[in-house]
Order: structure tokens, then C-alpha cells, then sequence
């Protein structure tokens, strides 16, 4: 079937902005993914942080570098911990920043893949009814 | 009233297709399954730390105990297990803390109260999703069965329109039963009375027309007087409806209302409402006085009540006269049959 080049032209940018919009729905989920994370990792450091704040002054804290269990200061563990939840809250704010521009974009993209959908439907259907 | 005018009829099925609706379904069945997924971790989780507990508890009833120690995967070889009460607890994100057996299961017991708490959660995460698909397989069917949707502008800024096209099935229940319950029953007693009274009338001007008695010629005289002094109430009533009427439109509007089953009982027109009728009453209550005076004792009774009942008749009449236009718009469509005649149409 020999397409015509206006045909040919309008699936070349039709697929372009598909693309586009598949890349973007990628991203989006790529970013639900490691939100997702990010909220379990706070969920655990939170439930650490509570944890620590129940041991006594004196209990023996360690953490686990690698293989081997690092012995920790409990004062420290704490700021560790706290440093490690204000690092994690930020970056999901981040995220959440990122995910509404990534949705804004979808939205502008799919719109204008409908955009040029319409015009491409056309010319197949003109070519189809011929 | 043009109700094709007014409402638009959209099918169902044009607004979502059968098939979309069971896509929506079907996602949301995925997302409920993920959701099960998850709450069975959960569940398995908390099975596992109540066992892990339960063993904490009991580990350092014994000095020591004898083990079988896996050594890598793949052998096991004898031990003992000694430091029952020193455990090694992992808090989370690779933080340790040495415990007491007592300290361990308290922490334990915190972290099966954080699990429950998630399982919860996700409970009624899944009870919303249940809920979600079922809502979209209800629309699935409907749109499958052809179901449409009609949509009517309401119409607040004139009631009397609306009253007259007959859209006050929704009335407010508790004035539409005052009117239902008050007004006719009034109104039918009040017929019967006028119905007697006429009756008893006739046949006192036949017994006084054929025994020509001076008794009972007065007596006549006297009803005549009774009659001439209600109809001469009646007008005072109705000049004094009018003069109400007058005073302010609602109370017009009020009044074919209250006669028509109709309630729209807002405080002042109620009030205006009452005061007429007070009013008619103090003056129905100076005839009756008067004619109690002249009247025979049996007779008292009636021309009671009919002076009462006077302002009900008055209303009829100026209503009637007054606002023949809305007596006659309210009667051909009734309350019901806009909307039987919608659903006839589908």
C-alpha cells in the first residue's frame, strides 16, 4: 500500500508524540516505585527512632556496616536516625514535586497525541473510503 | 409546562460503554488482589511475631538450651544455647540493640501493634476498592440493560411554576401533613354543615309560610336575621382576606396553597395567615354572640359553626375568584405524572 507523504508525515509525528507520552508514563511509574520505597524506609526509620528513644542511656547499640556489627553510641544512633527521617521526608516532598509536573506533562502530551490522532484517523478513513 | 423542554434524556450506555465499565472492573479487581497480596504479608508477619514472642518468653526459662545449630544451608551439627536472657534485637535499618528476654518481647509486642495497625488500614483500603468495583459493575449492567440518565434544571427562583407543573412531591413532610390532615377535612365538615343548615332553613320557611304563627314567623325573621348577619360576616371576612391579600402577595400565594395540599410554610406568611384568621374569628365570635342572643338554644350550635367556619368558605371564594388561574393551572398535572410520564418514555 503506497501511503501518501501527508500520511506518512502525520504517523511520523503521531508516533513521536506516543512515544513521548509512553516515556512519560514510564517515568511515572519509575517515580510511584521509589516513592513507595521511600514511604516503607520511613515507615522503618520512625519505628527505629521510637525504639531507640525507649532504650536506657546505657544499653549497647550497634549498627550493622557491611558484615560487621559497628558498636554506637546511643546519643548518636539517634541523630542518625533523625538526620536519616528529615533526608527521607525531603526527598518525598521532592518526589511528590516531580510526580505533579510529570502528571502535568502526561496530561499536555496526551492531549496533543489526541490532537493529532483526529487528523491522522481522518486521513486513513478518506483513504480507506476511496 | 414542556417537560421534554426541561429534562434531557442521555442513555447510560453513550456516556460509558459496557466494555470500559469492565475494564474499570477489572482494574480495580487487580488492585484489590494486590491489596489481598499484601494483607496476607501482613497477616504472616504478625503470625510470625506472636511465635517469635511466644518463644522469647520461654527462652530463658533454661539456663541453657541444647540445639541443633545450621551450619551454612546445607548441616546442622549439636550445640547449646547459652545467655538466655541476652538478645540481639534488630530495631531496623541495620540498628542493633542488646536486650533482656522482658525487653525484647515489649519491643516485639510495639512492632505487632504497628502491623495490626497497617492490617487495619489496608482493611479498609480494601473495603473502599470492594466497594468501587462493585459500583462499577452495577454500572456495567446498567449500561449493558440500556438504563438512561435524565437530567431536569431545577427551577428555585419560581416556586409558583413550580408548584403548578406539579413538582411538589418532595414536599417537606411534617406542613404537608398539617394541610392534609386539617384543611380538607375542615372543608368537608364545613360542606355537610351548610349542606343541613340550607336543609333545616328550607323547611323552616315552609313551616312558617304554612302555619303563619307569630312565633314561628319570628322564628323565621330571626333565622333570616341569623343568616342576613352571617352573610354580612362573610363579607366582612372576605373584605378582610382582601384587605390581608392586599397587604402583602404572599399571603396570597399562601392561601390557594394551603387549600391545594400544598405546604411552602415559611414563618411569615404563617403568620399573616394567622392573624387573618384571628381576626375573622373575633369578629365571627361577635355574630355568634349576637345571634345566640335572638337564636333558639337548639339552633345555637349551628349558627356557631358556621360563623366559624365562615373564613374557610371566604377563602374558598376569594381564592376562587382571586386566583382562578392557579386553580385551575394546579388540577391537569398532578404531583405524579411528570414523572411517570419520563418513565413511560423510556
Amino acid at each position: 500500500m503506497a501511503s501518501s507523504p501527508a500520511l506518512r508525515e502525520v504517523q511520523r509525528d503521531l508516533e513521536t508524540q506516543a512515544n513521548a507520552l509512553s516515556k512519560l508514563q514510564k517515568d511515572i511509574a519509575k517515580n510511584h516505585q521509589v516513592r513507595k520505597q521511600y514511604t516503607i524506609q520511613l515507615g522503618e526509620n520512625e519505628l527505629v527512632l521510637k525504639e531507640l528513644e525507649l532504650l536506657n542511656e546505657n544499653a549497647n547499640v550497634y549498627k550493622l556496616i557491611g558484615p560487621v556489627l559497628v558498636k554506637q553510641d546511643l546519643a548518636e544512633a539517634n541523630a542518625n536516625v533523625r538526620k536519616r527521617i528529615e533526608y527521607i521526608s525531603a526527598e518525598l516532598k521532592r518526589l511528590e514535586g516531580t510526580l505533579q509536573d510529570l502528571e502535568d506533562k502526561q496530561n499536555s502530551k496526551r492531549d496533543s497525541v489526541c490532537t493529532y490522532l483526529s487528523p491522522f484517523l481522518a486521513l486513513v478513513a478518506s483513504r480507506f473510503v476511496i | 409546562m414542556g417537560d421534554s423542554a426541561k429534562g434531557t434524556i442521555t442513555s447510560l450506555d453513550s456516556l460509558f460503554s459496557p466494555e470500559e465499565a469492565q475494564k474499570a472492573v477489572r482494574r480495580v479487581e487487580d488492585a484489590i488482589a494486590d491489596r489481598r497480596k499484601e494483607l496476607d504479608r501482613l497477616r504472616g508477619f504478625l503470625s510470625d511475631n506472636s511465635a517469635l514472642i511466644h518463644l522469647v518468653r520461654k527462652l530463658p526459662d533454661e539456663l541453657s538450651h541444647d540445639i541443633m545449630v545450621p551450619f551454612g544451608s546445607a548441616a546442622f551439627f549439636p550445640g547449646r544455647l547459652i545467655h538466655t536472657n541476652e538478645f540481639l534485637v534488630l530495631l531496623g535499618e541495620g540498628y542493633y540493640a542488646d536486650r533482656t528476654a522482658k525487653q525484647t518481647i515489649e519491643i516485639l509486642q510495639r512492632r505487632g501493634k504497628a502491623l495490626e495497625a497497617q492490617v487495619d488500614s489496608l482493611k479498609v483500603t480494601m473495603l473502599d476498592l470492594e466497594l468501587e468495583s462493585k459500583f462499577f459493575n452495577s454500572t456495567a449492567a446498567e449500561a449493558a440493560e440500556g438504563l438512561v440518565e435524565i437530567r431536569e434544571e431545577y427551577m428555585e427562583d419560581t416556586p409558583k411554576d413550580v408548584f403548578e407543573s406539579g413538582i411538589s412531591v418532595p414536599n417537606p413532610p411534617d406542613s404537608s401533613k398539617e394541610d392534609n390532615s386539617g384543611k380538607p377535612d375542615e372543608d368537608e365538615v364545613h360542606a355537610r354543615i351548610m349542606a343541613k343548615l340550607d336543609e333545616l332553613e328550607k323547611e323552616e320557611i315552609e313551616d312558617g309560610s304554612a302555619s303563619g304563627s307569630d312565633e314561628d314567623a319570628e322564628d323565621s325573621f330571626q333565622s333570616n336575621v341569623d343568616d342576613g348577619k352571617n352573610e354580612a360576616s362573610e363579607i366582612a371576612d372576605l373584605s378582610m382576606q382582601f384587605s390581608v391579600k392586599a397587604a402583602s402577595f404572599l399571603s396570597d400565594k399562601e392561601q390557594p396553597h394551603s387549600i391545594q395540599k400544598s405546604p411552602l410554610p415559611p414563618e411569615p406568611k404563617e403568620n399573616l395567615h394567622q392573624a387573618s384568621v384571628l381576626k375573622l374569628e373575633d369578629s365571627s365570635e361577635n355574630s355568634a354572640r349576637q345571634t345566640s342572643k335572638v337564636g333558639s338554644s337548639s339552633r345555637r350550635a349551628f349558627t356557631g359553626s358556621i360563623v366559624e367556619h365562615s373564613h374557610g368558605l371566604a377563602s374558598i371564594q376569594s381564592t376562587k375568584s382571586t386566583t382562578p388561574d392557579q386553580a385551575s393551572g394546579s388540577n391537569p398535572s398532578k404531583p405524579v405524572s411528570r414523572f411517570k410520564m419520563q418513565k413511560g418514555i423510556r
